[in-house]
């Protein structure tokens, strides 16, 4: 008899299953019974999220931790059975491509996100980060749903992660598929790839403080990751910011750009000091600037200071082109575990920041 | 007293041909090397090898030629895994450019000759083999016989039919 795949033993099936990703798993057990009883089982799906947590555990990351948890969430729950508590597995989920991913977690938060919290569109962020060859026009439909009554005014945190997301997907999207049609592609900042989940470093000082999971235990009262994550801020509001060179990109709102080609070259160069405030008055808030930003446009200088607010930290500030006399641009960005995120635009009477689009700036590996 | 490098092994495949070949070599395969153990020094005695033919031992053990020097599976099985990359190396992409029937006889051997980078590797293979594919590409790449119902067929679509919009 000639050996055919349909006639592997049972446990050689699963095998090949769990070397393989989850929409193949789901498709390969709509084939026959014998395949689907191998492979359409929930042992598949834990081994293949265990296995494959190593993509996921780069440097940054707290490693053992990761495969314990991993670990320990296979033996009890599984994304078919309990999707509700997948949700803080997103990056895992991601790596093992699991199709909850694609859709089913998008249509059942994303479209109500006020359920979201920050550290969902935390892990969201993360995870999309992590992927940069997957394909996400579920999610970028639903993101783009919200854009206007969202994106453009929410001051919660989640909403500036949540427009990280957005404008991730849209540069990749752009620089993949029309480079010619951009802009400035002559310019003499190249465009460049955005940085994946290894180049960002997330662990920005030496202090000894435990990077916990962005992931932790949700049944649990006091949250791990709002430590972290503050704990993570507010390093990164001293020596941190400081240290290196920052690049980043900025993109425009559809409301302000019809256009989705319009996509200018990224801003490199950029290095924060430290700096007086200029008007004598005392005030509590990091003043920072940078002098030698370079983008598509041209030389920008960086003016602004850090403050605190309910542990966020935010930087207000503007760039300004031509050694701060040219065209100048409002930022309003929060320091954040993924760098620092947030808008620009202009500065209203009401000192509120009207915001034509996205900025992310990311320290740039050194 | 032959060194144990120059130690040869006789196999004999399951249609009976006896293959001589290094102990090194044939030790990749944990049961061989389990039987030379449980044997003491191999001696010419041969060892049967009984559900491997031997087209596909010859082949099995080309693969357990090249990987000889490979360092030694690690105790720590599960651990070792996890650092690996889903990747194929290159000489293993050529050598498992087989037909199916080969690929899963190859499988088969690795899994009973207990040789778990060489069945990692096959299960690698036709897991890249049905990667983006739909079901009924799948069946035909692999003459799979679709042995449900319309009624069973539809329902498993329904099923799956969130994952499949993307």
């Amino acid at each position: 008899m000639a050996t055919r795949l349909d006639a592997l033993p049972k446990e050689l099936l699963s095998h090949i299953a769990v070397n393989s990703d989850a929409l193949s798993i789901l498709r390969l057990s709509q084939t026959c019974r014998t395949i689907r009883s191998a492979c359409y089982d929930s042992l598949v799906f834990r081994e293949l999220l265990s296995n494959q947590s190593n993509l996921w555990a780069i440097h940054s990351l707290d490693v053992e931790a990761l495969e314990n948890r991993s670990w320990e969430l296979a033996q009890k729950e599984s994304p078919l059975e309990t999707p509700a508590n997948f949700v803080n597995w997103l990056p895992e989920l991601f790596v093992v491509k699991h199709p909850f991913m694609y859709q089913q977690c998008w249509g059942r938060f994303l479209w109500d996100p006020p359920q979201l919290t920050a550290k969902q569109m935390f892990c969201f962020a993360m995870a999309i980060i992590a992927q940069p060859h997957e394909p996400m026009q579920q999610l970028e439909k639903s993101l783009a749903m919200h854009e206007d009554a969202y994106l453009r005014r929410d001051e919660s945190s989640k909403a500036y992660f949540w427009g990280l997301c957005f404008m991730i997907l849209r540069v990749r999207k752009v620089l993949h598929t029309r480079p010619a049609a951009r802009p400035y592609h002559t310019a003499a900042v190249p465009y460049m790839t955005l940085p994946t989940a290894t180049d960002i470093d997330m662990r920005p000082t030496n202090s000894s403080y435990q990077l916990p999971l962005p992931f932790g235990d949700p049944s649990s009262p006091i949250s791990n990751w709002d430590n972290w994550y503050v704990t993570h801020s507010r390093e990164m509001a001293k020596e941190y910011l400081f240290e290196g060179t920052w690049s980043g990109y900025y993109t425009y709102f559809r409301s302000f750009v019809p256009s989705l080609e319009r996509f200018d070259p990224p801003m490199v160069q950029i290095r924060f000091v430290r700096r007086q405030a200029s008007h004598g008055e005392p005030t509590e808030a990091l003043e920072v600037a940078a002098d030698d930003g370079v983008d598509g446009i041209g030389s920008f200088v960086v003016r602004g200071s850090v403050s605190q607010v309910d542990d966020v930290f935010t930087f207000r500030g503007h760039k300004a082109y031509g050694d701060g006399a040219g065209i100048m641009w409002n930022w309003k960005l929060k320091l954040t575990p993924l760098g620092m995120i947030g808008y620009w635009g202009r500065v209203q009477d009401n000192d509120e920041l009207y915001r034509n689009g996205s900025v992310w700036l990311w320290k740039a590996p050194s | 007293m032959a060194s144990e490098a120059e130690q040869t092994v006789k196999l004999v495949s399951s249609d009976n041909v006896e293959i001589v070949t290094e102990r090194k070599v044939a030790e990749r395969s944990m049961l061989i090397k389990n039987m030379i153990e449980d044997l003491g020094a191999p001696g010419e005695e041969p060892i049967p090898i009984m559900n491997v033919s031997e087209a596909v031992l010859r082949k099995v053990l080309e693969w357990c030629t090249h990987h000889k020097n490979d360092p030694a599976p690690s105790q720590d099985d599960d651990a070792d895994s996890r650092k690996k990359t889903t990747d194929i190396e290159d000489w293993d992409q050529k050598f498992m450019q087989v037909d199916q029937e080969m690929l899963f006889e190859i499988i088969l051997a690795a899994n009973y000759m207990d040789i778990k980078a060489l069945l990692d590797v096959g299960c690698k293979t036709v897991a890249n083999m049905i990667k983006g594919k739909s079901p009924e590409e799948i069946r035909k790449t692999f003459n799979i016989q679709n042995d449900f119902t319309p009624e069973e067929e539809d329902q498993i679509r329904r099923e799956n039919e969130w994952a499949e919009d993307r």
